[in-house]
């Protein structure tokens, strides 16, 4: 079975953290982008075809939260699994409202992480190909119509 | 009257052992000495609470005596006895810190009377004394209660800052891992012990990580809940977070909690910090060796948990101090001075009652009363937080 | 305590304070009232009882005086001139000019013969032998009469004297202006309710009473009622209203004078009296319970602020030990993460030394583990550091003496918080002067003092902003300040700042000890702890605190 890499955006403010598990994400296979903070992450995703975001929450200046719920009003579509070393379940159960596929927690275990990324990335692959459907439809309709 | 201690110097030994004898009668027996130099020498051997000084003496001089038993004994108040019209003694004795001084020939009620007053000014700066030490002791606990305090509120934080290098910790290991389990490293040396290593770093990492959780998990634990408590377990909780220091100092904790219903309806978060609180406390007042039972009793619509110690017991006048702010035996180190006044702050908010019994010796014994279901009086916080859970129930 | 309670505790002090109040004032009004009532009574009482007497003596001395003029004429005249009409007339005249209230004048014999009369009526040649006061005048000699109709029809009474002319005894008889007499009876009456007015003893009345009854007709009360001299009694009137009686005695004993009058009279003074009582209590009863209720409602506010306060800082005192607690498990599991740090630490290690074998060195993925090891060994430093920080911070609770490089212990600090700064958007800014002497001080509470101001300063500025931190030695001493660019203090809790207990943050948040201990610490080291602080531009606190060498060891 040959696998489609799945494009993960990493954010968080921590280097080392996201250059290593960077490293591991690639090696596992998948398609990875870099961003250290907020502002750089939203500007990857103007530009780049991005499925699953992995989001730090405490970041200085734009912090998870904002990033979040910016990222979920322009590309709705993205799915996001927050990270937390807080541990506190506040911040994770307001992530969730806001519509992040999940959250894990600091330092996460890299089973865990994938598991979440496929189970996102799954979603997302279901989004898209609702929306084809009903584009296809809709278009159907519209041909019919004339 | 009774318990001054009294020094009599005079060189006339007749007039002495006449005062003397009265005196005896009336309930105080003085010590006696001749000279000066003797007079000293007595303090030194024996604490006096007043000394009753001539001032005409052979050899040493009252005033000279006065001025070294001020300056050795600054506690010890002296009376000086002076000729007739002596009173130019007086007065210089006055100045060099004598309490008083009287002319002979001396009224006995008057000396007396005299010596009274002298004792009840030395209990009076011994009172003055006590409660300055206190109120220092008290704002030495105040800072350091505060300084655990601030502690506590950045232990959240302190969790993250060790989280972040960790979980980095953790990548890297994986991915070294990862790299060595790749075919073309399958014939590498020492393959096994990298893997070993790094297996070892992933499981310190394990380790520390679930500390710093417990160190959120009391973090967070600061809201008020209410839910069904099962006591027994709660105590089992407590006993693990102080089991340490209980069997550093080789204390057992027992347990005798086998009743039918162990489940109440209250807070268990704040019932686990009563419970820390009095097994702390107990755990301090017993020495090595010694045995804290935890009893539960079920008594109608109510519950009553018996924290009982074979401590050394409290003091009877400190028994209606114990519950107040910053009242502490313990070194500020130790302990915070709120534990017992929070306890009883506590237990009333849950709607429960503590008293406590202790015999000198004995050991004390700690029992809260708490009502088996607590009525939802305030606004508790939390139900917010379970709205929130709901919803993402719901979501998923 | 809830707030019913409250509520329930006001309404009783304002029960009680109004009985307690109400009580006292009710009854003062009501006795002095009847005192009044009393009062008025007995001074009527006593007037027309000054008035019944005067008006009977004046009674007396009128029919004295008639009874006189009479008995001189008809000593100093014979019978013969009397039985002259002519001379009897002139009499008359004479009578009637000195005392006057006269009708008319006859003169009867011992036979009862009316052998001389002047007057309206023409009444001579009757007999009065058979009449009743005929016998009477003839054995006493002096009479008086009742008022009766007689021949003429009309009420009226008669004076009758007897005279002796050696054997031969003759009457001289006068009738009284009954209209005369009854206008000085009635002139003894007061106000507009009053009356007065003559009875015999039979009860009859003798004069025309003001308002019921009729001369002749019968007196509603019994004259026994009125004993001896004058009395005074309340009895119904004859219309069946109460009405108050004097009478007394005249005419030996014959007739009772009567004034009578109504207690409304009288009690019109004293109504007016009870109206402004009443009025006064009112206006008091309504100015105590305003005031009762004014008060009481402060009091019970009062002691619901000082409840609340108390509470609070019961919550406070309650919050810090949960805290400490925390504060105290934290230092305890810190210590923990120690042990799997050394492992990691130790491994790596390890692990460093095998790729030092020479095997290795031309391994593609050298490079890669060489750096990888490093990070992990810088990161559990980072680690250690942060747990490091934390554990000196709580150590050492006792206070004591130690050398202290402050640069040193205020960049700890920073260390400890930088990251929640961070979090925050906050920088944190360093100016510390090099040539600052170590110290004798204490560290820990030195240090303290800094992560309580340094992180008030966070809080005070909350999101995106900058903290200051400067050290500089001046003279003898060296200061240390903190400057924040956050809101600042207003300036009516600028006092306060320094209290126990005061805060402004969230509770959860804070102590409310912070600042407080912050200034008993660097007091105690003897140093000072002030701050200058404008709303909007932020906020400096600056501590000072003496150079003291540290002794020679």
């Amino acid at each position: 079975m040959i696998k489609i890499p799945t494009r993960v955006l990493l954010v968080d403010d921590e280097k080392d953290f996201v250059e290593m598990l960077s490293l591991r994400l690639k090696e596992m296979g998948e398609k990875v982008t870099l961003a250290y903070n907020g502002q750089e992450c939203l500007e990857i995703l103007e530009k780049e075809n991005i499925d699953v975001v992995i989001l730090d929450i405490k970041m200085p200046g734009m912090d998870g939260i904002e990033t979040l719920t910016e990222i979920k009003k322009r590309f709705p579509i993205v799915e996001v699994i927050m990270l937390t070393g807080h541990g506190t379940t506040e911040t994770a159960v307001e992530g969730m409202k806001l519509g992040a596929f999940d959250y894990l927690m600091k330092p996460a275990d890299f089973d865990d992480l994938t598991v979440k990324m496929e189970g996102a990335r799954k979603r997302k692959d279901e989004q898209e190909e609702r929306i084809r459907k009903a584009e296809a439809t809709f278009l159907l309709r519209k041909s019919g119509n004339i | 009257m009774e318990g001054i201690r009294l020094l009599l110097v005079d060189d006339e030994e007749e007039f002495r052992r006449t005062i003397a004898k009265r005196m005896t009668l009336r309930g105080i027996s003085p010590e006696q000495a001749g000279t000066g130099e003797e007079c000293l020498s007595v303090l030194e051997k024996k604490p006096v609470d007043v000394v009753v000084l001539d001032v005409k003496m052979p050899g040493m001089s009252g005033i000279e005596a006065l001025y070294h038993i001020k300056e050795k004994y600054p506690k010890t108040e002296v009376i000086l006895l002076t000729g007739h019209a002596a009173t130019q003694d007086g007065v210089e004795g006055i100045k060099a810190g004598a309490f008083d001084y009287l002319s002979k020939p001396i009224e006995l009620d008057h000396l007396l009377g005299k010596i009274k007053q002298a004792y009840d000014k030395i209990r009076r700066e011994e009172e003055k004394l006590r409660e300055a030490e206190f109120r220092e002791k008290m704002e030495q606990q105040m800072i350091a209660t505060e300084r655990l305090a601030s502690l506590g509120t950045l232990a959240a934080g302190v969790a993250h800052e060790i989280n972040n290098p960790l979980a980095i910790i953790k990548e890297s290991a994986g991915w070294m891992k990862l790299i060595l389990n790749k075919e073309e490293f399958a014939e590498i040396p020492r393959k096994q012990d990298f893997d070993m290593a790094l297996d070892k770093i992933e499981k310190g990492v394990e380790r520390a990580k679930r500390i710093t959780l417990k160190l959120l998990g009391f973090a967070r634990k600061g809201d008020s809940v209410l839910a069904e408590v099962d006591l027994k377990e709660l105590a089992g909780e407590a006993i693990q977070l102080v089991g340490r220091e209980a069997a550093n100092r080789e204390i057992e904790i027992v347990r005798k909690m086998d009743v039918p219903e162990n489940t109440i309806w209250s807070d268990p978060y704040q019932l686990r910090q009563v419970l820390l609180n009095l097994i702390t406390n107990a755990i301090h007042a017993t020495e090595s060796g010694g045995e804290i039972t935890i009893k539960l009793e079920v008594t109608g619509e109510n519950v009553a948990l018996i924290v009982q110690d074979t401590g050394q017991g409290i003091p009877k006048e400190n028994l209606e101090k114990i519950f107040e702010p910053f009242f502490s035996t313990k070194s500020p180190g130790e302990g915070t001075g709120l534990g017992l006044f929070v306890t009883r702050g506590i237990v009333e908010k849950l709607g429960g009652t503590i008293e406590v019994e202790s015999q000198l010796g004995n050991g004390t014994s700690f029992c809260i009363k708490l009502p088996k279901y607590l009525e939802v009086k305030e606004d508790l916080e939390g139900n917010h937080h379970a709205d929130l859970l709901d919803k993402i129930v719901k979501m998923g | 305590m809830k707030s019913s309670a409250y509520a329930n505790l006001q309404r009783k002090i304002i029960t009680v304070t109004l009985l307690v109040s109400f009580a006292p004032l009710i009854i003062l009004g009501v006795t002095m009232y009847y005192q009044v009532a009393l009062m008025c009574k007995d001074k009527t009482e006593e007037h027309i009882k000054y008035r019944a007497r005067a008006q009977a003596q004046a009674i007396d001395l009128f029919l004295k005086e008639r009874t006189a003029i009479l008995s001189a004429m008809a000593d100093t005249h014979s019978f013969n001139d009397m039985i002259d009409e002519k001379n009897l007339s002139r009499v008359f005249e004479v009578m009637n000019l000195r005392a006057g209230a006269f009708v008319d004048l006859g003169v009867i014999d011992s036979a009862g013969q009316h052998l001389a009369y002047v007057g309206p009526y023409d009444l001579s040649g009757l007999n009065y032998y058979q009449e009743s006061w005929f016998g009477e005048v003839m054995s006493k000699g002096v009479y008086i009469s009742d008022v009766y109709m007689g021949f003429r029809q009309l009420p009226h009474f008669i004076i009758a004297v007897r005279c002796w002319e050696g054997q031969r005894s003759w009457i001289l008889r006068a009738t009284i202006d009954p209209n005369i007499f009854g206008a000085i009876v009635l002139s003894a009456q007061i106000g507009k309710t009053g009356d007065a007015y003559l009875v015999n003893k039979a009860g009859i009345y003798q004069t025309h009473p003001r308002f019921s009854g009729k001369i002749l007709t019968e007196f509603n009360l019994d004259t026994k009622m009125f004993r001896g001299g004058t009395t005074v009694i309340e009895a119904r009137g004859s219309l069946g209203n109460r009405l108050l009686y004097a009478g007394s005695w005249s005419n030996n004993n014959k007739w009772l004078l009567v004034i009578s009058q109504e207690p409304a009279e009288y009690m019109r003074r004293l109504f007016a009296l009870r109206n402004t009582e009443i009025a006064i209590i009112i206006f008091g009863i309504f100015a105590i319970i305003m005031t009762t209720i004014f008060t009481t409602r402060l009091a019970v506010n009062h002691l619901r602020d000082s409840d609340a306060k108390m509470n609070e800082l019961n919550a406070q005192l309650i919050q810090s030990d949960k805290l400490a607690a925390l504060g105290k498990m934290a230092t305890g599991v810190a210590h923990e993460i120690n042990n799997p740090l050394n492992i990691i630490i130790q491994k790596t290690g390890w692990m460093e030394d095998l790729l030092a074998e020479e095997e290795f060195q031309n391994s593609e993925n050298y490079g890669e583990y060489k750096k990888s090891i490093e990070k992990i060994e810088y990161h559990v430093e980072r680690a250690r550091k942060v747990v490091h920080n934390m554990l000196g911070y709580a150590r050492k609770m006792e206070p004591h003496l130690e050398d202290v490089d402050l640069n040193r212990t205020i960049n700890r600090t920073i260390d400890m918080l930088e990251n929640y700064a961070r979090d925050n958007n906050i920088d944190i800014q360093t100016d510390l002067s090099p040539d600052i002497p170590i110290i004798a001080s204490d560290e820990a509470q030195l240090q303290q003092v800094f992560m309580n101001l340094i992180s008030n300063s966070i809080d005070a500025i909350g999101k995106d902003g900058l903290i200051q931190v400067k050290s500089y030695r001046i003279k003898e001493n060296i200061t240390v300040s903190i400057t924040d660019d956050g809101p600042g203090i207003p300036r009516d809790q600028q006092k306060k700042v320094f209290d126990p207990f005061f805060t402004t943050k969230q509770t959860g948040k804070g102590t409310g000890l912070g600042l407080w201990i912050c200034y008993s610490i660097i007091e105690k080291l003897g140093g000072s702890l002030s701050f200058r602080s404008k709303v909007g531009e932020g906020t400096t606190f600056t501590i000072s605190i003496p150079l003291i060498v540290p002794e020679k060891k």
